[in-house]
């Protein structure tokens, strides 16, 4: 039999029936073997009850997204199947869980006619070999596991890890569930679908999702104060902080509301410590004055957007990208900042380097937008990010000035002024968000403001030129320039690959900062592509529109735009739909049939 | 530029005052005094504030380059720029949790709050609980003159029942905060509350306050001689007495039932014990500062 190795598997049952644990358990077992994962758990909106989803695209090669429809799906409940059935792909293998003498699930849904089915009495065997209406989940794991090559000791060995020190007969109850689901496929059905894993050589992966990402990314940075305030989709990075920092002499405050949070972020930050605070939508915007302070005083903040559906309370489990004018604009008045868009959860690690690097060294406020999408969904990163991190040393007072000629606010080229912390001897000075001279005390005279505006505002050319850059995908001289920022880069990458295999000339890219703009690539590469498309998850198109504010007149950049805004992420199908239907429009010649020859794809940073 | 002569208590080291410091040795008030003058009215009762401040910081021996003066904004706020240490002239009503910030960062260093009535009960009202329920070692002091100044003259949430201003022409309806009351109530483990016009006893609290090992909150009853003329320096003569003689600060029902009487004592209301915040930290496995992490961890508990 042919043998394919790259595929999505959802997992749909009642919440309370164990199926992200059966979901996570597969896809760590997969990690372990050196197969790469792309992991999302779908929760129910309700607190309990409800549907459960999770959803995996394994493959032998990266996986950069959440992948299309299912090619297999284990259904807990006929209610379950009937649920994403319309996502289940036409040559999918779907299991089901009921008697096999008596159900025929190709009667109930004619669409299985032509799908491979399994029917494993999930419910029964729990009950009636295990004695554990629980375990039921595990019998589907055991089943999956000899069906589709997920490695038997790799899940029996996470299953004492789970469970052997904390209750010997949960224990047991799992691995009879594992050992049964498995001995039932193996003695009682006939491998007749295409599906099968290939582990392949190596010490196995780490599985982080992008908000754990942004926690070990800032703990490695150096951060070493989280003022924190729960919301969703962003508490997980605050329970990482939480657990992570007091091992390093940090602090996680868990603060009263997310101005109070802010506000410690700056006080830890005034005394000296790499500092920050995540949030989603409704933080941002209750932080907006305080980081307006955090420009103004020029202390350094770094603050995480997970980005959910807006406005108001919106679609707090759902995604979106449409934070981004909040954050441009950051605050009353013109206020010096930086934004950057990690494009993948590997970078939702190295942006934070960045975001510290750029915060600390500038004296600015920084802010990281990922969003839900990319937030919550778990990918195999590999150990040398770790292993290889760079060192940062986590600085401790006194620091190096000349307390004979200390100025707190000293106007120079650079902008950039030497900065004390309390402690060091010789630099007292008073910070403020009044308008102030070189030493700190308020000033309102117009001379010394304008010079201050300046002062301020000359630091982001430096940045720009240091720090701004792009990520590009697909062919050098292709006619047709996707732009995007932020997670729907692993999606628009696979897009441009499959379309560049069709010979359609098509390259994208992603923005590694998104203000202050990137000019030299972003300009560059308008100019050498005819036809253009912005994409991005909101109605307003507001990347869209910045872009056109800087580029319109001069270059006559009027992209197309592919906006979705209905909560979910975009499919890879879709945006390659849209790129063939743009090509048409716009007659792009294809490369014939040299498919992916004439047209290469390969990923450059500028 | 202050020079760091061995004068100064430095509590993470000494834990106590530094001996052998002669008397003539010891800080004096112009040692914290820095070069701005005050933007105040004058006769406004927070020159005698700052006087105080200035008082019990010398006393304590406060090392200034380890003393943080965070404010929010208001005529009070000012106060960090008059005083030759560290400030943090910060946001509206934001004053308690950037202190907060400094000292659960840095929790060797000394953190004084300074504000007004308005800055710290209206638009900053909500993180007060939490600070006194924290039981955080910062002293927060509120300059308390029942009006806004700053903006010329509007009520505030400590305007008495009646009382005319910009924003209240026919006089508010709305009762007033007691502050005491509501800090006792909040788990403010040291609570006290003087007239800007008694130096001493308002010296001796602020001091206290800062020697005190948790959350330290001071009311200064402190005229504004411009926008509330009526609720000046004869006003709370009149309507202020010592705490009666018999009172014990650790007894907090009694402190609570003073603080509801008609009678505005003045004095140490309350003193208590508990788990100071960052102390907490520590017991709960917060290490020193350390640039190393131990990934190996890390790894295994994500693969």
């Amino acid at each position: 039999m042919h043998h394919l190795h790259d595929f999505v598997m959802g997992i749909g049952g009642e919440s309370g029936e164990g199926i992200m644990l059966a979901g996570d358990i597969l896809c760590l077992a997969a990690a372990r073997s050196n197969i790469h994962v792309s992991s999302v758990r779908v929760f129910p909106a309700e607190i309990r009850g409800g549907p459960s989803l999770h959803r995996t695209r394994y493959g032998v090669d990266h996986v950069f997204n959440q992948g299309d429809r299912y090619d297999i799906f284990v259904a807990f409940s006929n209610q379950h199947y009937e649920r994403h059935r319309a996502d289940i792909a036409p040559d999918a293998t779907v299991l089901m869980d009921g008697d096999p003498a008596t159900f025929h699930p190709a009667e109930l849904y004619p669409e299985l006619k032509d799908r491979t089915v399994y029917v494993i009495p999930m419910d029964q065997i729990a009950r009636q070999k295990v004695g554990d209406p629980r375990t039921k989940n595990m019998v589907g794991v055991g089943a999956c596991s000899a069906l589709f090559n997920f490695n038997r000791e790799k899940i029996e060995q996470n299953l004492v890890e789970r469970y052997k020190r904390k209750d010997e007969r949960i224990y047991l109850n799992n691995h009879a569930g594992f050992v049964a689901g498995f001995e039932f496929a193996t003695a009682s059905l006939e491998k007749k679908d295409p599906y099968r894993l290939k582990p392949a050589d190596g010490e196995g992966f780490l599985v982080l999702s992008g908000n754990e990402a942004i926690g070990l990314g800032a703990l490695c940075a150096g951060c070493r104060f989280y003022g924190g305030y729960p919301i969703t989709p962003a508490s997980e990075v605050m329970e990482f902080m939480a657990a992570e920092l007091p091992k390093v002499g940090g602090v996680m405050l868990q603060a009263e509301d997310e101005i109070a949070s802010i506000g410690m972020v700056l006080g830890a930050s005034f005394a000296g410590f790499r500092s920050m605070t995540a949030t989603s939508g409704p933080g941002l915007s209750l932080m907006a004055e305080l980081l307006g302070l955090s420009s103004m005083a020029e202390i350094p903040c770094v603050v995480v957007d997970v980005q959910r559906g807006g406005p108001s309370t919106g679609l707090p489990t759902k995604t979106e990208q449409a934070d981004l004018n909040l954050a441009l604009a950051l605050s009353h008045g013109d206020a010096p900042k930086v934004v950057l868009a990690p494009i993948s959860i590997q970078d939702c690690f190295d942006a934070m380097f960045r975001a510290f690097d750029i915060a600390e060294h500038y004296q600015v406020p920084v802010i990281v937008l990922t969003e839900q999408a990319l937030g919550h969904r778990r990918t195999d990163l590999s150990k040398r990010i770790l292993r290889e991190m760079p060192q940062i040393e986590v600085k401790r007072v006194p620091r190096s000035f000349d307390p004979q000629s200390f100025l707190r606010y000293q106007i120079n080229e650079s902008g950039l002024s030497e900065r004390s912390v309390p402690g060091d001897p010789g630099g007292a000075h008073v910070v403020t968000g009044l308008e102030h001279g070189e030493n700190a005390a308020p000033r309102h005279d117009p001379e010394n403001r304008k010079l201050m505006m300046e002062k301020r505002q000359r630091k982001m050319r430096d940045i720009e030129e240091r720090f701004g850059g792009v990520w590009q995908f697909g062919s050098e001289k292709a006619e047709i320039g996707v732009i995007g920022w932020g997670a729907t880069a692993g999606v628009v990458r696979e897009a441009v690959q499959k379309a560049n295999a069709e010979g359609i000339p098509v390259a994208a890219i992603y923005p590694k900062m998104i203000y202050p703009n990137s000019d030299k690539a972003i300009r560059a590469f308008i100019k050498s592509h005819r036809v253009h498309v912005v994409l991005e998850e909101n109605i307003s198109g507001q990347y869209a529109n910045l872009l056109e504010s800087i580029y319109g007149a001069e270059l006559g950049f009027k992209p197309e735009r592919l906006n979705r805004y209905d909560g979910l992420p975009f499919l890879p199908s879709e945006v390659l739909e849209t790129i063939r239907r743009i090509a048409d429009q716009h007659g792009v010649k294809r490369a014939g049939n040299r498919a992916g020859a004439a047209v290469g794809t390969q990923e450059v940073q500028k | 530029m202050i020079e760091v002569t061995g004068r100064f208590y430095r509590a993470a080291e000494t834990g106590g005052g530094s001996p052998g410091i002669t008397a003539s040795d010891a800080p004096k008030a112009a040692d914290y005094k820095s070069a701005r003058k005050p933007i105040w009215c004058p006769g406004c009762g927070d020159y005698g504030v700052l006087n105080s401040v200035f008082g019990s910081l010398a006393g304590r021996r406060i090392d200034p380059d380890r003393l943080v003066v965070v404010s929010g904004i208001g005529c009070s706020s000012r106060m960090p720029g008059f005083i030759k240490a560290y400030g943090f002239h910060s946001a509206h009503g934001r004053a308690v949790p950037v202190g907060i910030g400094v000292k659960v960062a840095r929790p060797e260093l000394d953190v004084l709050i300074v504000g007004g009535d308005g800055d710290g009960f209206s638009i900053g009202g909500g993180h007060l609980p939490h600070a006194a329920r924290r039981n955080i070692d910062v002293t927060y002091v509120v300059m308390d003159n029942e009006i806004y100044g700053l903006t010329k003259g509007q009520v505030s949430p400590t305007s008495q029942p009646g009382s005319k201003a910009k924003s209240a022409p026919y006089g508010t309806v709305e009762t007033p905060i007691n502050m005491v009351l509501q800090m006792l109530a909040y788990g403010a483990t040291y609570v006290g509350r003087a007239v800007a016009s008694n130096p001493k006893q308002l010296g001796e609290l602020i001091q206290g306050g800062m020697e005190h090992k948790g959350f330290s909150f001071v009311q200064v009853l402190s005229p504004c001689v411009t926008f509330n003329k009526t609720i000046g320096y004869e006003y709370f003569k009149e309507h202020t007495a010592p705490l009666p003689a018999d009172h014990r600060s650790d007894d907090l029902v009694n402190a609570m039932k003073l603080a509801t009487e008609e009678q505005m004592y003045l004095g140490l209301f309350y003193k208590g014990e508990r788990l100071e915040y960052t102390e907490g930290l520590r017991l709960h496995g917060r290490t020193s500062l350390d640039s190393r992490i131990n990934i190996e961890p890390l790894i295994r508990q994500y693969s």
